[in-house]
């Protein structure tokens, strides 16, 4: 019997490229042939990691196949024609809106996107939602099958590796309060609204503060906004755009953080905040989608996203030691929900029912 | 240790209230940063040909999916319809299956048509434009006297 994932692309360093390898390192543990496929492979990935799509044989009857559905592409609906049973493992499609001026393309795919996985749903034998979120997505989709809910199995000992000395050197101990999301660049996930938070707390608490915003968005049109707007507020100077750096480097910038901000008004599970979480970071974030579920109590929740309240959320946090005390403990507990073991556990409890 | 507990909700109370105490913060809004693309994309839909269109796509996109499981009602003859449904569900759901999915993609070219059709609407305005303009110029050079 074999277990195989498919996804559309298996991209390097990505939270569902890094679950893809870990679900495969798991299958391999518990002793069954498994294999990744996709359509496109990143080049950054070690060879022999997946295969093309085309490579993949005949399914029989008992064999599984684990579809990763995040986005529109044709494969959401012809992955129903393979053999096997069929585990959709759902991560949340970002809604079109957000791209809606900025790429038509993003927009056009994520529509379809929706309509295929909606599809899609009605025909697969068993879904994984990352999230409860995900799951109520699902079903307001009409999906009919089982569906459990198990989050993205996150390689915690990765974070253990040396950070980039260079960037700590740079940047610690001169006395700067540094801000920090991590998150790709793109409008669902509102970076504006960290700058506009960030504008106010560095103008009405703390002048000697900067904002790193982690994540790849070079040659988009949304982040020459984000830096035109920079400008226009006169932080430009104090906001960082790091780019598509490397691992080491996005290790750096949790290291140099004092707080976490997340702004984001849609996230299907939402790594970066069990990363903030696992480094220790304070975390204030708006209760978007399935933040508030991710995140727990570890950390404040906003309930709108006026830039002077998160400010004052962010201030609060950093000067009040209780507090801060507080919710880092309160993240230890939260975070006993993702360890890996646990997550192992709960996506083997899954893969059972199929098996 | 002893464990402290922190009322969240009072300090985001105190929060709230300290923020009311100061003045209010003049931000320009991120949204006059409307991208140009935004407005010349709505000249698209107001073509007649694709407008039709867009109407053709879109209950395309609506109603490509075909129900297996509609409802059969109570009774006997009910249950009847249930038992042949489901002794033929092996040859029909499959069928079904694979129709929806043809469905699915010829909704999904009748789409990506449209818009390669409003794209070349486009292009043919400013050609014809650009003609106008050209033939504007020609004639006022025309009648320009000669000076030798």
């Amino acid at each position: 019997m074999k277990i195989v994932q498919l996804l559309t692309t298996i991209a390097f360093g990505d939270a569902i490229g890094n679950d893809t390898l870990a679900i495969r390192d798991f299958i391999q543990e518990k002793g069954y042939e498994t294999a990744i496929y996709a359509e496109g492979i990143d080049s950054r990935l070690p060879a022999g990691t997946a295969l093309p799509c085309d490579e993949m044989p005949p399914l029989e009857r008992d064999d599984i196949l684990l579809y990763h559905a995040s986005t529109g592409t044709p494969l959401n609906i012809k992955q129903l024609s393979y053999g096997g049973k069929k585990v959709m493992i759902y991560h949340n499609v970002t809604p079109p809106r957000y791209f809606s001026g900025y790429s038509p393309t993003a927009e056009d795919n994520c529509r379809w996107g929706e309509l295929q996985i909606a599809y899609a749903a009605r025909y697969v034998d068993y879904c994984i939602a990352d999230s409860e979120y995900n799951k109520q997505q699902l079903l307001a989709m009409g999906c009919q099958c089982p569906i459990d809910v198990c989050p993205i199995l996150i390689p915690f000992e990765d974070y253990e590796k040396a950070p980039d000395e260079k960037l700590l050197q740079k940047y610690r101990g001169d006395g700067w309060t540094n801000l920090l999301f991590v998150g790709r660049i793109a409008p669902n996930k509102c970076q504006q609204d960290v700058i506009r938070a960030f504008y106010v707390y560095q103008k009405r608490y703390n002048p000697k503060s900067r904002l790193f915003l982690v994540g790849n968005g070079k040659g988009e049109k949304y982040q020459q906004q984000l830096a035109d707007y920079a400008e226009q507020l006169g932080i430009a100077d104090k906001v960082i755009f790091p780019g598509h750096i490397k691992f080491n480097a996005i290790l750096a910038y949790y290291h140099l953080a004092d707080v976490f901000v997340c702004m984001s008004e849609h996230e299907g599970f939402c790594v970066p905040i069990v990363e903030a979480m696992h480094f220790r970071k304070p975390i204030v974030a708006y209760a978007s989608t399935a933040i508030p579920e991710t995140l727990g109590k570890g950390g404040l929740l906003l309930d709108s996203k006026d830039p002077e309240l998160a400010a004052g959320a962010i201030n609060r946090v950093l000067e009040d030691s209780n507090l801060k005390n507080y919710l880092l403990s309160q993240q230890e507990e939260e975070l006993k929900r993702f360890q890996y073991e646990a997550v192992k556990a709960r996506f083997w409890e899954c893969l059972q029912k199929m098996l | 240790m002893e464990e402290t507990t922190v009322d969240i909700e009072k300090i985001m109370e105190e929060i709230r209230a300290d923020i009311a105490k100061q003045p209010p913060m003049d931000i320009p809004p991120f949204d006059s940063f409307v991208s140009e693309a935004t407005e010349s994309d709505a000249s698209f839909s107001a073509s007649p040909i694709t407008g039709l269109l867009k109407e053709e796509a879109r209950y395309l996109r609506e109603h490509y999916n075909y129900s297996y499981d509609s409802p059969v009602g109570g009774g006997i003859r009910g249950f009847i319809k249930k038992v042949i449904r489901r002794l033929v569900r092996c040859v029909v759901f499959n069928l079904v299956a694979h129709l929806n999915s043809f469905n699915f993609c010829v909704a999904e070219t009748a789409e990506v048509t449209r818009k390669v059709l409003e794209g070349q609407q486009e292009e043919i305005q400013q050609l014809k434009e650009e003609l106008a303009a050209l033939r504007q110029q020609n004639e006022a050079l025309s009648e320009q006297p000669k000076n030798n």
